[in-house]
């Protein structure tokens, strides 16, 4: 109706030019110019000024589109639909390859795509197909989609303890919690070069405040090599190990007054360095994502990877920093002889690193492991994410646990708890060689499931090492942990059948989960709302589209994983083809 | 899935909607009973088993899947069998079409009408009517008292673009623009900045994406819109006035390789294939040759804004703003 107004006025406009009309037309022009408003912003419902059908008419005319009718449509299934096929009512060609575009490439279509497609008389090649899908470009989308899936956003931790946190006063860096202990209070140093005596000893002023305070000195930190900063003088000793023994790169030692930030600051930390270790962190992950797709392996790589993708600022991370963390850190995942001689400012420069022992692609990634601090999280994630199975408590409740179950430590088989937990637990074993609220590996070698020392000193009341402390089980609180005093963590209340769960990690989730249909099932319903745009779980889909979501699933499976055939299932389906 | 597989079943295999015999026989025994006067409110009865019918047909979907694999005269031939012996039972042709499938909804109906008609003690058994054998009814033509279902097209949502793809798309249209904030002598990349308010999920406090069209979101496009087609203006005017700056390309000015004084009276047929290509490039709609309805529509708003200032650069600013902020080019 619009439009034929439009056509009417300026065909009169165009005819006529008078003066009178003119202004007739502008009072025209401003009734449409609601009504064109009202279009633009009662978005997406009124956004058609022209009929579909004439226009896919129109369309269809000058292309060499198979055109499907609805009734054709409904004997096809999942994976039977070509990019030769038109569906009816479905986009325009065009539309088509804009929707792809956005959907895998993240942007509009080249004028050169349009115009080979207009060449192509609306045919979309294979060919550009699985170029795209092999893209850089691609690897970013697909990125993306699975960090809205596993959440690897870790920029609000601050992975590293307070000792090594530099403060800064007049441009002059100095450690705040140390400060207690040289000078006396937390106060920075004095604003002035700092002084030696003879024999070269660091001269400390006494100040009214009752605080010794020293000057400061130049260096060049490891952040900015070529920028001199003044550091208080204290703090940028470079002893490596404090006059008791205590290395001084450590949470420990970075208590001694002997000790300081070593040399080019390199045990110490600013704001920004946290930012962009916790950033490197993330995007490493998003690297591994990127390039499994990308180079179009199976999508079971994102759990079996032993790729670790590291650049500057995360070489000095492992490097230097692991014994100075908040979280357990170390033993840190990737030993120093594997890490690559890059500077810190070479955050834009990335390699890959073959890591040893079983760790599994994402689900072992630093980022993952900070972001789930907990391995029931990480497992619960896992479940959610990859397997649709989120853990939930039935309707109705739980059962209230009797007096004699509530005393039961093993929550696997607690009354209400086990609805849960009898799957949880033995899930989150998985993640066993991981430490929690950190990123630590134990490896089989060093840690085995039981060590003596931790048992002895566990049954004879001695002091356990740090060791047994941090990874075995030392202490219990009832007689049924007793038998699993001497052991690590993770084989708490764990059954013969699960102590595998701890060795192998969670690569064999996965495995278990490929032999049942339930991985590839939800991960081909997570594709789908991804593509599609609308939710696709069994509680909201019909049977129509449950029943084709198995067959992605199943069909999924058969072409060994591979991501894009997948993708090129759904996009090439008619759900996807055609926009409400 | 119930209804489309209700429909499969009428187009394909048909295998309970194919029962020539059972209009006529109901029509039969209604005027019959009409007749002898012995069925009261016999409309309303049917009704109700109808409705039944219906609602064992909406509730058992897998019922609906098998019924179009089977045979139709297989088919329908058990449900006959099942339905004599369980006539004279309370409601056995309801509860026999609720556990059989869902499209059997006229055996529902025969049943619970053979059943009735027992009850009220007609005059005239339906068995003993003659009956189209089951292969003549395979040849006859088929009918439904009911109405089927329409086909439920299979569709997705039109989505509105996330903000990465909405950054991105307009730098693309605008040769490299983008929305802007001067803050501390550097641009400020304002979909990056607004990102959390406009509903970019950081992973930590907000997990999900909100692309929902909202009046903030239209907002804030209609101001990046603004600022990026002023830009684009404001340079390539630039570059038209000073020999010294380089040109964009005509796939990039906003009026290609015309002059941006050029208005639609002097040259209607190249105006029109600019807009073309602007919509092409804007929202990736080949146009037609020649007019049609699309074209006029952006026609109009080029040149009404050159209208309203006296500037066909006006009409152009208008045309990329009113581009931008069309559905056609943030949602997909």
């Amino acid at each position: 109706m619009i439009a034929q107004n439009i056509s009417s006025s300026i065909l009169v406009y165009d005819q006529n030019h008078t003066r009178v009309k003119s202004i007739l037309i502008r009072a025209l022009i401003s009734m449409i110019t609601a009504s064109f408003m009202l279009t633009v912003y009662q978005a997406p419902i009124h956004a058609q000024c022209v009929d579909p059908v004439i226009e896919e008419n129109e369309l269809m005319s000058t292309s060499e589109l198979q055109r499907i009718s609805p009734d054709e449509a409904l004997s096809r299934q999942a994976g039977q639909w070509r990019l030769d096929e038109h569906v009816e009512g479905g986009l325009s060609p065009q539309r088509y390859l804009r929707s792809l575009t956005l959907d895998l490439l993240g942007r509009l279509p080249h004028s050169e795509e349009q115009h080979i497609l207009q060449e192509a008389r609306g045919k979309l090649s294979e060919a550009q197909l699985d170029e795209w899908l092999s893209s850089e470009d691609f690897g970013r989308q697909a990125s993306r989609f699975i960090r809205s899936q596993l959440w690897n956003n870790i920029s609000n931790l601050n992975p590293y303890g307070n000792n090594a946190n530099l403060s800064r006063s007049q441009q002059i860096y100095w450690r705040r919690n140390p400060a207690l202990q040289t000078r006396g209070d937390r106060v920075p140093c004095l604003n002035e070069p700092a002084s030696y005596d003879d024999d070269g000893e660091l001269i400390m002023f006494d100040q009214e405040d009752g605080t010794r305070r020293e000057g400061w000195i130049w260096v060049n930190p490891y952040w900015a090599p070529e920028t001199p900063v003044k550091i208080c003088a204290l703090d940028a000793q470079t002893t490596e190990y404090s006059t008791n023994g205590t290395f001084c790169g450590s949470n420990g030692g970075a208590n001694r007054p002997d000790c300081g930030c070593g040399e080019e600051l390199k045990w110490c930390v600013t704001g920004n360095i946290r930012r962009e270790v916790t950033s490197a962190l993330a995007e490493s992950l998003d690297r591994l994502v990127s390039s499994i797709f990308i180079s179009g392996e199976s999508y079971l790589e994102l759990f079996q990877e032993r790729r670790f993708y590291i650049n500057g600022p995360l070489v000095h991370f492992f490097k230097h920093h692991t014994r100075i963390g908040r979280y357990t850190l170390s033993p840190s995942p990737i030993p120093d002889w594997q890490l690559p001689d890059f500077n810190y400012s070479e955050s834009d420069r990335w390699t890959q690193l073959i890591l040893e022992g079983e760790h599994s692609g994402v689900l072992t990634h630093p980022a993952f492991l900070l972001r789930f601090q907990t391995n029931r999280a990480r497992a619960s994630r896992f479940y959610d994410t990859f397997l649709c199975s989120p853990f939930q408590p039935p309707e109705g409740g739980l059962p209230v646990p009797d007096d004699e179950s509530v005393r039961n430590p093993d929550l696997q088989g607690r009354a209400g708890c086990k609805y849960c937990h009898a799957l949880l637990e033995p899930a989150a074993s998985y993640w066993g060689r991981w430490t929690e609220q950190g990123i630590a590996y134990l490896d089989a070698e060093r840690f085995p499931s039981q060590r003596d020392d931790c048992l002895n000193c566990a049954l004879g009341g001695g002091n356990c090492s740090a060791e047994c402390r941090s990874h075995y089980i030392t202490s219990t609180l009832s007689e049924q942990e007793v038998p699993y005093l001497g052991k690590l963590k993770a084989y708490s209340f764990r059954r013969d059948e699960h102590e595998i769960n701890v060795e192998r990690g969670p690569r064999l989730l996965a495995y278990s989960e490929v032999t049942g249909q339930r991985l590839p099932r939800c991960i081909a319903q997570r594709t789908a709302e991804w593509l599609l745009g609308k939710e696709m779980s069994d509680s909201v889909a019909d049977e129509r589209d449950r029943q084709w979501v198995d067959q992605l699933g199943v069909r999924f499976a058969r072409n060994g994983y591979r991501y894009s055939k997948l993708i090129k299932d759904i996009i090439t389906d008619e759900r996807y083809r055609r926009v409400r | 899935m119930n209804k489309l597989n209700h429909l499969q079943g009428f187009h394909t295999h048909s295998p309970m909607l194919k029962r020539p015999l059972l209009l006529p026989l109901i029509s039969l025994a209604l005027v019959l009973s009409a007749c002898t006067g012995k069925i009261e409110n016999s409309s309303e009865e049917t009704g109700t088993e109808q409705h039944a019918g219906e609602q064992h047909a909406g509730e058992q979907h897998a019922g609906e899947q098998h019924a179009g694999e089977q045979h139709a005269g297989e088919q329908y031939a058990g449900e006959q069998h099942a339905g004599e012996q369980h006539a004279g039972e309370q409601h056995a042709g309801e509860q026999h079409a609720g556990e059989q499938h869902a499209g059997e909804q006229h055996a529902g109906e025969q049943h619970a009408g053979e059943q009735h008609a027992g009850e009220q003690n007609t005059s005239v058994l339906l068995d003993e009517l003659d009956r189209t054998s089951i292969e003549e009814a395979n040849n006859s033509e088929e009918v439904g008292l009911v109405a089927p279902d329409p086909i439920r097209v299979l569709e997705r949502p039109r989505r509105r673009m996330n903000l990465d793809q909405l950054d991105r798309a307009i730098r693309q249209v605008s040769g490299g623009l983008f929305w802007s904030e001067r803050r501390n002598n550097q641009d400020q990349n304002l979909f990056e900045s607004l990102s959390a308010t406009l509903g970019k999920p950081d992973f930590i406090q907000r997990t999900t994406e909100d692309l929902t069209p909202s009046a903030l979101f239209m907002k804030f496009l209609d101001d990046a819109s603004r600022q990026v087609c002023g830009k684009r203006i404001e340079l390539d005017i630039a570059a038209a006035s000073d020999p010294r700056i380089e040109p964009a390309s005509g796939d990039v000015v906003l009026w290609g390789t015309l002059s941006p004084e050029l208005s639609s009276t002097e040259d209607p047929e190249a105006i029109n294939q600019q807009v073309r290509s602007l919509v092409l490039r804007f929202h990736s709609r080949a146009l037609p040759a020649g007019e049609s309805a699309r074209l006029a529509y952006w026609r109009w708003l080029f040149e009404t804004a050159s209208l309203v200032d006296q500037s066909p650069v006006s009409g152009w600013r208008a045309l990329c703003i009113g581009l931008i902020n069309h559905p056609d080019f943030y949602s997909y």
